[in-house]
Formats: structure tokens, sequence, C-alpha cells
């Protein structure tokens, strides 16, 4: 009995722990998660916002059209861009020649039966939500270093909820009661998503922070600190580089065989030799595993295999984070316990304002929460599918492409944000929070239609991904509209 | 394998809310069922497990916690359904 006051003491602390760093972190991490969750499929949304691409999958190189790769990728280097060779694979059957634009990794498209260059529409795709997931887009080392202290937060707020429920959360692990109260059922939901989907939100949020823990914990800091003595060093001069006088088809065999028969995913040029490294999607373990071969002649200069402890664990944790060895199905349960993860913060933000709008409702604080709310868990897929939109919609010879679609997702969520807080701000948020999933249900459902319209060809040529990048969309429109249909049954709670 | 495995998690967490007749509001169950599904609660995830890791380590126990979550999913929407269609 003695200890009573104690433990409630103890989950009242971490009711308070758990409410706002949660809901101060959530915010924020309610984008991470929906953009990581994206991110599950950024190959995939990159092939459908770029139809012009209609070679079937598993389609392999030819000799040809390898060698053409490598003398355009030569070409590049030669005008000082440092690109790259991918690799087609089962999700991208295209060869590609990528160079990093300070975002995203960027380039041509060429044709892996022909070398011929593929005329596509510039867009970042869905590097955009991988980019967006892990730095906040053009957030650099600084956005980096934020999404890691949010995913601090976010295992903080994790543990201070499992704290809170631990009596009740193996018996109610499968509890949902709609028929309640209103806050009753979103703290069912909440615990629901919550509970069911915590490994992997806690995989996830210690594999992301391990990946960039560099960011937060530099180890190089006496590099940072150190004079900068070499600094007045005149700079090198760069190695001329050596011309590929060798055919590419024999050194990927090589090199397949010296990587213990895993397939090869991308050749970097370097001036004197060239280096062909494993596929990220050869296994769970994202190494860097390569072989190097001379250039000119293409004669085998070394493997490098990874196999200490250490590399080999953070190899997993990479690995366990990207999911580039998932097949598609397991692909699909990455991406919906990412949904539910995400569903698991956005409901906990949605309480956090429930239970405070009867004594806190009429403050301004609490109407910016809102309206930021607002903003996060409906602004986010208007600004998702605005950016689908106007990837149909913008002339695809349009200069500087890529970045208008950029603006038009960044620029609609700011005018969400705005709507919220307006409508928050004068007290009626419910009309902020219907009119915002009125734009999601006609973007969502609007957006097959659209396709079917503007690319029937590429429709025809990948129904399956279409179908499947449509039908996700319209999917979220209809659960926009079952919302809004809810919302205005029931009474403003 | 995928299917086996939500199948297998939603065989266990069922019965875990059917042994729970009071808290899920669910019928009551006669003691020779409650000792059938207290068995399947507690085989039901070690042979789940068995089956992931034949898929390899990483990959099965990825596998095993994720059909879980989706699982719990198919398991608390039934509830409700069936709830609501009774009341």
């Amino acid at each position: 009995m003695r200890e009573t006051p104690m433990r409630e003491t103890l989950r009242t602390r971490m009711g308070w722990l758990h409410a706002w760093v949660g809901f101060i972190c959530g915010l924020v991490l309610t984008c991470i998660c929906a953009t990581g969750t994206l991110a599950v499929f950024d190959t995939e949304i990159t092939r459908w916002m770029q139809p012009e691409i209609r070679i079937p999958t598993g389609t392999s190189p030819t000799d040809t059209a390898l060698d053409a790769a490598a003398a355009r990728v030569r070409e590049q280097q030669a005008r000082g861009v440092f690109a790259f060779l991918n690799l087609p694979s089962a999700r991208a059957p295209a060869l590609e020649i990528l160079h990093y634009d300070g975002h995203e990794f960027v380039g041509d498209t060429l044709d892996p039966r022909t070398g011929a260059l593929i005329a596509t529409r510039a867009t970042t795709g869905g590097k955009f939500f991988y980019n967006f997931h892990y730095s906040l887009r053009g957030g650099g080392t600084v956005g980096v270093g934020i999404v890691n202290i949010l995913a601090l937060g976010l295992l903080v707020a994790v543990g201070a909820g499992l704290i809170i429920h631990l009596r009740a959360l193996v018996p109610d692990i499968v509890m949902l009661r709609l028929s309640g109260s209103r806050i009753r059922a979103w703290l069912d939901a909440h615990l629901l998503a919550g509970v069911l989907f915590m490994p992997f939100t806690v995989m996830m949020a210690y594999t992301g922070i391990l990946v960039h823990a560099d960011t937060i914990l530099p180890a190089h800091l006496h590099v940072m600190t150190a004079p900068r003595a070499r600094a007045t060093a005149p700079p090198a001069q760069p190695a001329p580089l050596r011309p590929v006088m060798t055919h590419m088809r024999p050194l990927l065999d090589t090199a397949r065989a010296r990587l213990g028969g895993r397939d090869c995913g991308f050749i970097l040029f370097l001036p004197d030799r060239l280096s062909i490294s494993a596929s990220d999607a050869s296994g769970p373990f994202l190494t860097r595993d390569h072989v190097d071969f001379s250039l000119p002649d293409g004669r085998l200069l070394g493997t490098t295999v990874t196999r200490r402890p250490i590399a080999m664990t953070m190899h997993l944790i990479h690995g366990l984070h990207y999911a580039r060895f998932a097949p598609p199905s397991l692909r699909w349960l990455y991406f919906m316990s990412g949904l539910g993860a995400t569903a698991g913060i956005a409901s906990g933000l949605v309480l956090f304002l429930m239970k405070r709008r009867r004594h806190s409702g009429h403050r301004a604080e609490f109407r910016v929460a809102e309206g930021l709310t607002i903003a996060t868990i409906v602004g986010l897929p208007v600004g998702i599918l605005s950016f689908l939109w106007a990837n149909r919609m913008l002339p695809t010879g349009l200069p500087g492409r890529e970045g208008a679609e950029i603006t038009v997702f960044f620029f609609t969520w700011a005018a969400c944000a705005m709507h919220g807080t307006l409508w928050s701000g004068i007290a009626r948020p419910m009309r902020g929070w219907r009119e915002q999933l009125v734009m999601v249900a006609v973007l969502g459902c609007g957006l097959p239609v659209l396709d079917a319209t503007c690319t029937m060809a590429a429709l025809r040529a990948s129904p399956v991904l279409h179908a499947g990048i449509d039908g996700m969309a319209a999917l979220f429109g209809l659960i926009a509209l079952y919302s809004l249909v809810r919302l205005y049954r029931e009474p403003v709670g | 394998m995928i299917p086996l495995l939500v199948m297998l998690w939603v065989g266990c967490l069922a019965c875990h809310a059917a042994l729970q007749p009071a808290r899920y509001r669910l019928p009551d169950l006669s003691a020779r069922y409650r000792i059938v599904m207290g068995l399947v609660r507690g085989v039901a995830p070690a042979l789940a497990l068995g089956v992931a890791l034949a898929a390899g380590v990483v990959v099965g126990v990825v596998l095993w916690c994720t059909t879980f979550s989706v699982a719990g999913l198919i398991v608390a929407a039934c509830i409700v359904a069936w709830s609501m269609r009774r009341h």
C-alpha cells in the first residue's frame, strides 16, 4: 500500500513527459514518419513520376548499353560532374548516371537495351520524401541533427508512454472501443497504434539515430578544433582521368563472382580505376563491399569485403533502416508499419488537444497548437498530393521543373498551415479540419483520374505500379471523406 | 509465408481477447475452450517465430514483429465490428 503514492507520482510525471515531449516533437515527427513511410517506395514513386520510362522490369543491360553508359559517365566527369553509374535492379529497370546535387542523387536515365538517353521530365521523384525524411529537405547537417534529436524525443515519449500504460499493456493489446466517448475512442486508437507498432517504431527510431549518430555525437571533434595547418597548402592537382578502354560486362561478371554471387549495384569511376559495389538489395547488411579494377585495361586490383563485428553491426543497422533488401511483400509491411507509427503519433497530437480544450481552448497558445496540428495531420497530405498533381500538371519542358514541384509542395503546405491557424485563431478550428479534409478527399480521389488522363500509355506499361500509387491516393481520399462525414455528424468535442 | 504468419498472430491475439471476456465484452467461454485457447495463445507466437526464421534470422525477426502489428489491427477491427453488430 505504501508504494501506491510513489507509483502514482511516477505515472503522473511520466504522463506529463509523454504529453509534452510527445506533442512538441510529434508535430515534426508526424511529418518525418509520413515521408519516411513514403520513402519505402521512393523508387516506385520516382518511376510513377517519370512515366516516359516504360522499360519492363527485369530487363538486363546489354553490353552496348553498359559501354555507352560508361563513356557517358567519363564525359560528365571530364566536365567536372562527379557522376557514377547506377545499374538496373528489380525495382528500377533503367540505367542511371547520377550525381549528388546537394539534396538528392539526380541525373540521366538510359535505356538498358540500347544505352540511348531517355528524355524524361525533370523531377526529384520519391527521393524528395527520402531527403525530407532525414534532413527536413535542405536542412543539411543541422536538419539531420534536428531529426536525430526528435528521434531521441520519440524514444523518450515511447518509454514514458510504456511506463504509463505498463499495467494494461498486455491485457489491452487489441482494445478499441469506438462506441464510448470520443476521447476514450481516440485514446484507444492511440494506444492500439502505439502498442502494436511499438517494436517497429522503436527499431526505426533507434536505427535512424545510429545511422546519423555523428551529427549529434561528433566522433572527430578534435578535427574541428585543431589548427588548420593544411588549409594553407596549395590544392593538389586532380589526377588525369584515364579512359575506359575495356568492356563493362566481363568486369561485372568478375565482380559478381568476387562478391559471392551478390548482384552489382553501382559503379564508381575514379581517375585511375573503377569500383563495382554490391547491390544494397542483396541482403539485410547494407555493405559497401566492392571490387576494384584498374583503368584503362580493366585489370583486377582487389576486393574489399568488411567482416569486422562493429562494421557488420552498423551495416545491419543501416540495412534495417533503409530496407533496401526487402522484397515487395516485406516492403508493404514496412509501409503499413510506417503508417501505423504515423497514426500513433498523429492520434497522440489530437488527444493532447482534446484533453486541454476545455481548460485552455481559449488561449492563444492552444489555438496556435491546434493550427499547427491541422497543418501537420491534414495539411501535409494536401501538400504531398499537390506534389503528385504538380508532376502531372506542370509542362514537361518547364525549366527548373523539379524545383517547381517542390515549391508547389511547400507553398500548399504553408497555405494549409495559415488556413488552419486562421480558423483555429478565430475559435473555429473544426472548419479548418473540414476544409482541409475536403482538399485531401478531392486531391486523393482525383489522382487516379488525372493519372489515367495524362499518362495512359505508362499506365498500360506498368499497371501494377500505377494501381498501387493511384490506389493509395484514392484510399487516403476516401479515409478523408469518411473522417469528414464523422466530423459533420458528431458534435465538436 | 506472410499470410501464414498473420494467421498465426490473429489466432493468438483472438484467443488472447477471448480469454478476457469481461474486458473485451465478449461472451464467456467454457473451461474446455479456455484451455484450448490458452494453448493457442502460447503456441502460435512460437510457431510463427519458427516459420519466420526460415527466411533468415534478421528478416525473420522483422517479419515476426511486423505481422504481429498487422494481425493486432485485424483482431481489433474484428472485435469492433462484432460488438457493433451485437449492440
